[in-house]
C-alpha cells in the first residue's frame, strides 16, 4: 500500500515536470503577446528608477524587476523575460503537490488534483507568460501550504510575495490570512502572519502605488456574472464551458460544505472582499486573469467533494483533459492575433531593409518588442494601422477592413495578414 | 534663539504644572508629558520679544529644576542602549537636515516632543522594539518634518491632539483622573487652533494618509511589529531611507517639487486678495490660498468652478440634446441612462412642458451624485450621470428632453456666460480670483462683457475680478 501511495506521488511529480517542460517550451517558442510587450516597453527596458517610479495596471512590481534582472544578464528575448514567470511556474506546482499531498494524501485524488491544478485552462496560459500571475500563484499557494504547517513567518514572506508580484492577489492574501488564523485558532499568531509579508509587500510596491490612481484600475467587468464566465471558459468548446459553468458552482457549494475550513472561508472572503471593493471602491468586477486566484482555491475544494465522492474524481480528470486539449502550445488564448508576431518581422526583413510598418492595435506593441530584441533599431517605429496612415506594409488581424490593399503573406495560426498598397 | 528659547519654557512650565499636580509617570514620559502641558501656553506666549521669552525661559527652567522631584516617577524598565543609540543618532541626522531647510524655527521642538509623546505611549503597550519603530517613524515623517519647519498650525495641532489622547489613555490607564486637567486644557486650546488643512508630501509610508494621524498609525505599526524586531528594522529603515530629503528629492512625484513654490504663491497670494478684495467679499478661486494669510472668505470648490467652464470649455457645454418619444402613458418614474454630462431635463405633453413640482424626487443611480443639477432651470449646472426621476404619482407625458453633451448638436445656447455668473451669485460669490496661466482667467478677460465681470486687480499670477 505505501508502495502504491508513493507511486500515486511519484506519478503526480512526474506529470508535473512534464507539464513544466511545457512551460519552458512554451516560453521559448512562442511569439511575444501585447501584455509581454507592454511590460517590457514600460516597466523592463526604462532605467530603474523610471520603473520603480512609475504605475499602470500591467506593472506587477516584483516580476517586473525580476525581469529586468534576467534581461540585464541574458540579454533581451521571449525566453528571458519569461523566465521570472518560469520560476512562478516551478514555485507554483511544487507548492501544488505539497498543498495536494497534505489535504489528500498520496492518492489518485491527490494526483487529479496536481494535474488539474497544473492544467486548467484558465491558469495554463500563465505559466509561461510573462506576467506577474504566475509568480503571484506560486507564493500564494506556498502562503497556504506553509500556514497549514504553522510556519507563520515564512508564510506571511510568501503571501507579501504574491502581493508585491501582483497587487491584485491582496485580495487572496488577506483572505488566506484571516481564514489560516480563524480555522487554526491563531490569531495571537497575527502579527508573525500579517507583519513581516506587509513589510516585504510594502517595501516593493510602495514608490510605484505613490503614482497610482483611481484610474489606473480599469481593468474588468460592470457585472459578476460576466466575470464568472470569464473565469469559467474552455477555449473554443462553447459546450463543455456551458456544462463547466453549470457544474462548478455546485461543486463549489458542496466542496464548501464538506471542507468547512481553510479553503472555504478563503474563498468567502475573496468573494466579500471583490464585492466591497467593487461597492465602495467602484472597482470592476475581475476579468479573467484579475480573478485568477478563485480557480485554485475552486479546484481544491472541489477535490473535497471527489473526497467525498470517488466518481467526482473523474470529473477533475476530465476537466483537466478538456483543458489540455485546448491548449495550442505556441498560442495563448487571449492574445491569439499574435502568435506570429515573430514571423511576421522576420518576413518583413526580408521584404524591405527600412520598411515602414503601420499594424493593427494592439498589435504594434508586439512589434516594436521585436524592432528592439532583434535590434531593427534603423526601423521606423511601427504605428498604429488608422485610416490615412501610410506606411510601406500593413499587419491586420482578422476582420479588420483593409481596403485598397493587396495580400502579401498570410498566417494561418493567427490569421494575420501582411499587406500593401 | 527665540526657538530655543520656546522649547526650554514650553519644557519647564509644563513640568511646574505636571509638579502642582502630583503626578505619577514613567521616566521617559516626563518631559513629553511636560511639553504636552506647557507647549501650547508659550505658543501663546511666542510673539512676545525674544528676550522677554528668553528671560521667562530661565526662570522657569530653574523653577523646574528646583522642583524636579514634583513628578513622582514610576518604576519601569529602561530602553536599552542600542535604542537609546539609533533614537540619538536618528534625531540628530534628521533633525540637522530638517533644521536646514526650514523657513521657520519657532515650532521646531514639537517635532521631537512629539516623537518623544509616540515612545512613551509606544512603551506602554510595546516592547523596545515596537515603541523606537513607532517613535522613528514619527520623527521621520515628510508631513511632520515639513510643517515643523512652517509658520503654519499643523504640528501644534498634530502634538496637541496626540498628546491629549495619549494623556487621556494614561489617566485612565494608571487610575490618575488629575491627569484629565491638562487634557481638557489641551482639547480647549486644540479647538481654537484645529485645522485639517495643509498639503504636504505623506511620504511612501504614509502616502495618502492625512498628516494628523501619522503619530496614531506610527504607534499601531510599532504596536504590530513589537514582536518582530528584524521587520521593525526594515520598516524603520524603509522610511527613513526614503525619507531623506536627497532621496525624497529623487523618488517623490512632481508635485512634491513644485509645493514649496506653491506655497509661497498662496502665502502672497492671500496677503493680495486682503488688499484687493474688499472686507466682506466671497472668492471664487483656482488658485491654492491660505485660510490663516487671508481674512477673506473664499472657495475653490470644484462644482462652482465647473459651473465657470461649462460657459465657455467644448468638452462642458450643453450644445446637444437628446429627444426621447414615449407612450402617451402615465408614469410614476423616468430614469435615463449615464450618456454625458445631463444640464437639464424636460418633460413634454403634447409640445407643452410639464410644470415642475416639488414632490418631484430625483436620484443618481450611477455617478456624479448630483442629479438634482439636472432639474435647477440652470443650463451651466447639471451631473455626468444616470438618473431617475420620481414624480410622486403618476404623470402623463410623451416626450423627453435632454440638454447637455450627449446626443445631437444643437449649437451653444446663448447667454450661457451671463447664467454662469448668476448661478455663482445666487450661492454668494461676489469676486473670482483666477490663475493667469489658466483658461478661466484667460476667459474672464477676454468676454469680461458677456461674463458680467470687470477686472479689479492683478498680481502674484492671478486676477481679481468683481462680479456685476
Amino acid at each position: 500500500m505505501e508502495r502504491t501511495s508513493s507511486n500515486w506521488s511519484n506519478a503526480a511529480a512526474a506529470a508535473l515536470a512534464a507539464v513544466f517542460a511545457l512551460h519552458v517550451w512554451r516560453a521559448a517558442t512562442a511569439a511575444i503577446t501585447t501584455d509581454e510587450a507592454f511590460t517590457f516597453t514600460a516597466f523592463v527596458a526604462p532605467p530603474l528608477l523610471q520603473v520603480l517610479t512609475s504605475y499602470d495596471a500591467n506593472h506587477h512590481v516584483l516580476h517586473s524587476l525580476l525581469c529586468k534582472l534576467t534581461v540585464a544578464l541574458l540579454g533581451a528575448g521571449e525566453f528571458t523575460l519569461r523566465l521570472p514567470a518560469l520560476l512562478g511556474a516551478a514555485i507554483y506546482l511544487t507548492g501544488c503537490r505539497r498543498l495536494a499531498l497534505a489535504s489528500f494524501g498520496a492518492t489518485p485524488l491527490m494526483a487529479a488534483t496536481c494535474l488539474l491544478l497544473a492544467v486548467h485552462s484558465g491558469l495554463i496560459d500563465y505559466f509561461s507568460l510573462a506576467r506577474g500571475y504566475s509568480l503571484a500563484m506560486g507564493f500564494l499557494v506556498w502562503g497556504l501550504v506553509l500556514s497549514n504547517e504553522e510556519q507563520w513567518e515564512r508564510a506571511s514572506l510568501c503571501f507579501g510575495r504574491a502581493v508585491a508580484s501582483n497587487p491584485v492577489f491582496v485580495i487572496p492574501a488577506a483572505a488566506a490570512i484571516v481564514a489560516a488564523l480563524r480555522v487554526q485558532r491563531a490569531w495571537r499568531q497575527a502579527d508573525r502572519l500579517i507583519v513581516p509579508g506587509a513589510v516585504a509587500a510594502l517595501v516593493v510596491l510602495a514608490l510605484p502605488l505613490s503614482r497610482a490612481t483611481a484610474g489606473n484600475f480599469y481593468l474588468g467587468y460592470d457585472t459578476p456574472w460576466k466575470s464568472l464566465r470569464s473565469l469559467l471558459i474552455f477555449p473554443h468548446q462553447a459546450g463543455a464551458s456551458a456544462v463547466l459553468r453549470v457544474l462548478s458552482p455546485l461543486l463549489l457549494v458542496v466542496g464548501m460544505w464538506l471542507e468547512r475550513g481553510v479553503y472555504s472561508l478563503m474563498f468567502g472572503l475573496c468573494v466579500v472582499l471583490v464585492t466591497a471593493l467593487h461597492e465602495w471602491a467602484g472597482m470592476p468586477w475581475p476579468y479573467g486573469r484579475t480573478g485568477i486566484y478563485f480557480l485554485p482555491v475552486s479546484i481544491l475544494l472541489a477535490a473535497f467533494v471527489a473526497r467525498r465522492f470517488r466518481w467526482a474524481t473523474l470529473l477533475l480528470v476530465g476537466v483537466a483533459v478538456i483543458s489540455l486539449v485546448t491548449v495550442r502550445p505556441q498560442v495563448y488564448t487571449e492574445w491569439e492575433s499574435e502568435a506570429d508576431s515573430r514571423q511576421v518581422m522576420e518576413t518583413l526583413r526580408q521584404l524591405h531593409a527600412r520598411p515602414r510598418v503601420a499594424a493593427s492595435q494592439p498589435m504594434q506593441f508586439g512589434l516594436e518588442f521585436y524592432r528592439a530584441t532583434m535590434k531593427l533599431e534603423t526601423w521606423p517605429p511601427v504605428v498604429e494601422f488608422t485610416e490615412g496612415v501610410d506606411a510601406d506594409f500593413y499587419v491586420i488581424s482578422p476582420g479588420q477592413p483593409r481596403k485598397g490593399l493587396r495580400v502579401l503573406r498570410r498566417f494561418p495560426r493567427s490569421g494575420v495578414e501582411i499587406l500593401a498598397r | 534663539m527665540s526657538a530655543l528659547a520656546a522649547a526650554v519654557a514650553a519644557g519647564a512650565l509644563g513640568w511646574l504644572v505636571l509638579g502642582l499636580l502630583r503626578v505619577r509617570l514613567r521616566g521617559g514620559e516626563r518631559w513629553p508629558a511636560a511639553l504636552a502641558c506647557g507647549a501650547p501656553i508659550v505658543t501663546v506666549m511666542a510673539r512676545v520679544q525674544w528676550e522677554v521669552l528668553a528671560a521667562a525661559a530661565a526662570v522657569l527652567l530653574a523653577l523646574a529644576v528646583w522642583r524636579r522631584k514634583d513628578i513622582r516617577v514610576e518604576e519601569s524598565e529602561p530602553l536599552p542602549r542600542w535604542a537609546i543609540a539609533v533614537c540619538a543618532a536618528v534625531g540628530l541626522a534628521f533633525g540637522w537636515m530638517a533644521l536646514a531647510r526650514a523657513e521657520v524655527l519657532e515650532q521646531f521642538f514639537l517635532l521631537p516632543g512629539l516623537a518623544l509623546a509616540v515612545l512613551a505611549a509606544a512603551r506602554r503597550v510595546a516592547r523596545p522594539a515596537g515603541a523606537v519603530c513607532a517613535a522613528l517613524l514619527t520623527f521621520s515623517s515628510q508631513a511632520l518634518t515639513t510643517f515643523a519647519g512652517l509658520d503654519e498650525p499643523q504640528l501644534l495641532v498634530a502634538f496637541c491632539l496626540f498628546s491629549s489622547c495619549w494623556l487621556a489613555a494614561l489617566a485612565w490607564q494608571s487610575r490618575q483622573v488629575r491627569l484629565l486637567l491638562p487634557v481638557a486644557a489641551l482639547a480647549i486650546f486644540l479647538s481654537r487652533i484645529w485645522t485639517t488643512e495643509g498639503i504636504a508630501f505623506g511620504g511612501f509610508l504614509f502616502d495618502r494618509l492625512p498628516w494628523i494621524a501619522v503619530p496614531f498609525v506610527a504607534l499601531l505599526a510599532g504596536w504590530a511589529v513589537q514582536r518582530l524586531p528584524v521587520w521593525a528594522a526594515v520598516l524603520a529603515a524603509f522610511q527613513l531611507i526614503t525619507a531623506w530629503p536627497p532621496v525624497t528629492g529623487l523618488l517623490a512625484p512632481a508635485w512634491v517639487q513644485r509645493l514649496p513654490e506653491e506655497r509661497k504663491q498662496a502665502a502672497q497670494l492671500s496677503a493680495y486678495l486682503d488688499e484687493a478684495a474688499p472686507a466682506a467679499a466671497f472668492v471664487l478661486t483656482d488658485m491654492p490660498l491660505s485660510r490663516r494669510r487671508t481674512a477673506r472668505h473664499f472657495t475653490d470648490s470644484k462644482e462652482l468652478l465647473l459651473m465657470a467652464r461649462v460657459a465657455f470649455d467644448p468638452a462642458l457645454t450643453p450644445a446637444r440634446e437628446r429627444r426621447i418619444p414615449l407612450m402617451d402613458t402615465p408614469r410614476r418614474r423616468f430614469a435615463i441612462e449615464r450618456e454625458g454630462r445631463v444640464s437639464e431635463l424636460r418633460f413634454f405633453h403634447n409640445g407643452v412642458e410639464l410644470i415642475r413640482s416639488p414632490s418631484w424626487k430625483v436620484r443618481t443611480l450611477e455617478g456624479e451624485m448630483r442629479a438634482s443639477l439636472a432639474l435647477d432651470n440652470s443650463m451651466v449646472t447639471g451631473c455626468d450621470c444616470a438618473l431617475e426621476v420620481d414624480f410622486g404619482a403618476p404623470v402623463q407625458f410623451d416626450e423627453v428632453w435632454i440638454g447637455g453633451t450627449g446626443g445631437a448638436f444643437i449649437g451653444v445656447p446663448r447667454g450661457l456666460r451671463r447664467a454662469a455668473i448668476v448661478a455663482l451669485k445666487s450661492r454668494g460669490v461676489t469676486h473670482i480670483l483666477a490663475g493667469e496661466s489658466g483658461a478661466l482667467a484667460d476667459e474672464l478677460y477676454r468676454n469680461a462683457r458677456y461674463w458680467g465681470v470687470t477686472e479689479v486687480g492683478a498680481g502674484h499670477g492671478a486676477h481679481l475680478f468683481q462680479l456685476e
